[in-house]
């Protein structure tokens, strides 16, 4: 099963009825969809305001998604749909150098033209996460490292690490779950400052 | 259930663990594990924004908005090649049987057309019958002038037997028989 076919079973959950079901892909989303509306709107608290107003028009419209394209590229699409209502109805507030071509926004590679727009205190608390995250990596077994980085960095499927590293799928499978949740466990006295806003 | 959602997260779930974990996302910690969960790979993908999080606020939010229910889709399978090649069939088949049937009105209403005439005349040989009797009776009492107005230009007419005037005559006694 590919990610797209995970976010289409989400999908057909929420439109089943299950709202709990979207607050998964809210929390899968929501970086992403910041990072994609920071390129057109400056302000960090803006950015907020879109990405939640583009989640609650995706869950109004999600009667209507019909699977034709992977729910991602549907939300983006909302995404800059609302960043770009957003630009229009706050022109006046919005100067003229920082315009953006807005067609070229969603062709253009996050990390070569993301702007850095984040407040001195978000991107402190960038900083400290990836730290964390990268030190309790590093204090893993190697076993467990090397599957959570083919996992994460590289991409691969289960069997494809399996493979790799000539397990079982099912121990491949045990060893990222325990590797985030030793990773977890050091990430989680970062995080808990900003719990209120998690769901 | 972490087991799950570690899986679930990675698109590698059993059968039945997206059901289990969505019944149990009332359970505060599991979702926030989750929420570890994707913020360890973001973290590790070397992503901004790693401190964003608006997901209380969104649901939050959501929490008034009435529940989506949309009816479900029905997914067809894909077409076995067997089943393609007869609707490719079935297609064409229509489309000749148009073709054919459009030829065929075509073909039949330009022969009526052709054959209106014959069918006319035929028709109204009962009527062109008595007409007939008029002309002559007609003729008969016609003045001397025209009589011989007409002899001298029989040859004119298009039928060669006083086409023209059968054709007048014909009318006469049409508009006789309507009510």
């Amino acid at each position: 099963m590919s990610d797209r076919d995970l976010d289409r079973l989400l999908v057909e959950r929420v439109q089943r009825g299950d709202k709990q079901a979207f607050g998964l892909l809210v929390t899968k989303y929501q970086r992403k969809l910041a990072r994609l509306v920071s390129r057109l709107i400056w302000n960090s608290s803006d950015v907020e305001d879109v990405v939640q107003e583009s989640f609650i028009r995706a869950y109004r419209a999600l009667p209507d998604f019909r699977n034709d394209s992977a729910f991602y590229t549907w939300l983006y699409r909302i995404g800059v749909n609302s960043a770009k209502d957003w630009l229009v109805s706050n022109r006046a507030r919005i100067s003229a150098t920082s315009a953006v071509d807005i067609e070229d926004v969603e062709n253009y590679e996050i990390a070569e033209h993301h702007r850095d727009n984040d407040t001195p205190e978000e991107v402190l608390m960038s900083k400290q996460i990836a730290a964390t995250v990268n030190a309790a990596v590093a204090d893993l077994p190697e076993d467990m490292r090397m599957a959570v980085s083919l996992r994460e960095i590289d991409g691969l499927s289960y069997e494809e690490i399996a493979e790799a590293m000539n397990t079982p799928v099912g121990t491949v499978r045990s060893r990222i779950f325990r590797a985030r949740e030793a990773i977890a466990i050091k990430l989680r006295p970062l995080v808990s400052a900003g719990a209120d806003k998690r769901w | 259930m972490n087991n799950k959602l570690s899986a679930l997260l990675d698109a590698e779930h059993a059968g039945n663990d997206l059901d289990s974990v969505c019944l149990a996302l009332s359970d505060v910690q599991l979702r926030s594990d989750w929420a570890d969960y994707l913020l360890i790979g973001d973290a590790l993908r070397a992503e901004t924004k790693l401190g964003f999080d608006i997901s209380a606020e969104v649901m939050a939010a959501l929490e008034n908005e009435p529940t989506v229910l949309a009816p479900r889709l029905l997914t067809t399978p894909p077409d076995a090649p067997q089943t393609r090649w007869f609707r490719q069939m079935t297609a064409l088949a229509a489309s000749l049987a148009g073709v054919l049937l459009v030829a065929w009105v075509t073909l039949t209403f330009s022969a009526n057309e052709t054959v209106a005439p014959t069918i006319q005349i035929a028709s109204a040989v009962p009527i062109v019958q008595p007409a007939t009797e008029l002309t002559s009776t007609t003729s008969d009492k016609l003045p001397d002038h025209l009589q011989d107005y007409i002899v001298a230009h029989q040859a004119h007419s298009s039928a060669g037997t006083l086409a023209g005037g059968s054709r007048n005559v014909r009318a006469v006694s049409a508009t006789r028989g309507v009510p």
